[in-house]
């Protein structure tokens, strides 16, 4: 899908891609239990040795979000990360604290501005469970001069 | 004429009850069949052995009995195995059939989603196969092969006008694919052990 649909630059796309990865997290894994508290850890899982499923899927979009990354297919990645950050913002165990500070630093550090993703920061930031402290962590230094 | 001693010999060798009897019988059709062999029997000498020779051959085909029966089982056994594989191969023939024929139609309803009249028609087609076939774990991997296929997004992006919205029923149908496949969404063609995890991985 990265290497087929990324490069295309229409919202209607990027969204049908982001319902495509949520479906295929929703249903392919084992389900957790409703309402998850923050900070547990993933029961979505794959394999013998318990693998998060979550890590299959964010992954490849955190990937997008290093340094020397094409733009048109890093704004789809931010796209589709801000997405399903909307989507799974109740379930502590997709949008946890580690997954909020990874996507923060990756951001920051490698310059990232790009507006769905400084949206879905302003948005992790805003929820009640999460918080700045808790999002941007040990990079709220960095993160200043960054928003600014 | 049989002498005595002989039918005492044959009794002395014989373990078992039912084969002194058969010695005594044989006894008996010797005495039978002696007269015939009674000029012969003078001319040379009396042969006193020929008792045992007579037990000897009734034995043969008694012990032969079992043999038999287990080559005849081995023969029929094998001919099932012949049958059995053939059977098979009919079986995996007319599947492997079944799967071109399949593939074939997913991908002419694929390349319709490309063209502007019948993109409707091409999605709900493509969307009635998954749907039909979600139970069939074996056809994911040639639903992807053809949803994969790149040379379509190069008809795709020819065609200027209205291209993004191919591209989003195209995009649409890999999250309902593993909506219907759920954890049977696993690519047997490609991937071996299959995995979803593998298969996952590879789709993103």
């Amino acid at each position: 899908m990265k290497e087929m649909f990324f490069q295309e630059t229409h919202d209607n796309i990027r969204n049908a891609l982001s319902i495509s990865f949520n479906e295929i997290l929703d249903n392919c894994f084992d389900k957790p239990p409703e309402r998850v508290p923050q900070n547990t850890p993933d029961m979505r899982t794959y394999g013998k040795s318990q693998l998060s499923a979550v890590s299959l899927i964010f992954d490849p979009l955190f990937e997008e979000l290093q340094a020397g990354r094409d733009r048109t297919s890093r704004q789809t990645a931010c796209y589709i990360l801000r997405r399903l950050n909307e989507v799974y913002a109740a379930d502590g165990s997709v949008v946890s604290v580690q997954h909020c500070q990874t996507m923060a630093q990756l951001g920051i550090r490698n310059r990232v501005c790009d507006c769905n993703f400084l949206m879905g920061l302003a948005d992790l930031i805003n929820d009640k469970n999460l918080g700045p402290i808790a999002v941007l962590g040990k990079d709220l230094e960095r993160a200043m001069p960054f928003f600014i | 004429m049989f002498p005595p001693e002989n039918v005492e010999a044959a009794l002395a060798d014989g373990d078992d009850q039912p084969d002194d009897k058969e010695n005594q019988e044989a006894g008996q059709g010797k005495k039978k069949a002696a007269p015939k062999k009674k000029p012969k029997s003078k001319s040379k000498s009396p042969a006193p052995k020929k008792p045992h020779v007579a037990v000897a051959k009734k034995k043969v085909p008694q012990a032969a009995d079992p043999s038999e029966k287990k080559a005849d089982k081995q023969l029929a056994d094998r001919a099932l195995e012949k049958m059995q594989k053939n059977m098979q191969k009919a079986n995996l023939a007319d599947l492997s059939n079944q799967l071109k024929e399949l593939d074939a139609e997913f991908d002419k309803n694929l390349a319709r989603i490309y063209t502007k009249g019948g993109h409707k028609s091409g999605v709900e087609g493509c969307q009635k196969l998954i749907e039909e076939n979600c139970h069939s774990p074996e056809v994911v991997g040639l639903f992807l092969k053809s949803l994969c296929n790149k040379n379509l997004l190069q008809v795709a992006k020819s065609a200027s006008a209205g291209s993004f919205k191919f591209l989003e029923f195209h995009a649409s149908l890999f999250g309902f694919m593993a909506s219907m496949f759920k954890k049977n969404f696993k690519d047997t063609l490609k991937d071996i052990p299959p995995a979803v995890s593998k298969t996952v991985k590879r789709v993103i």
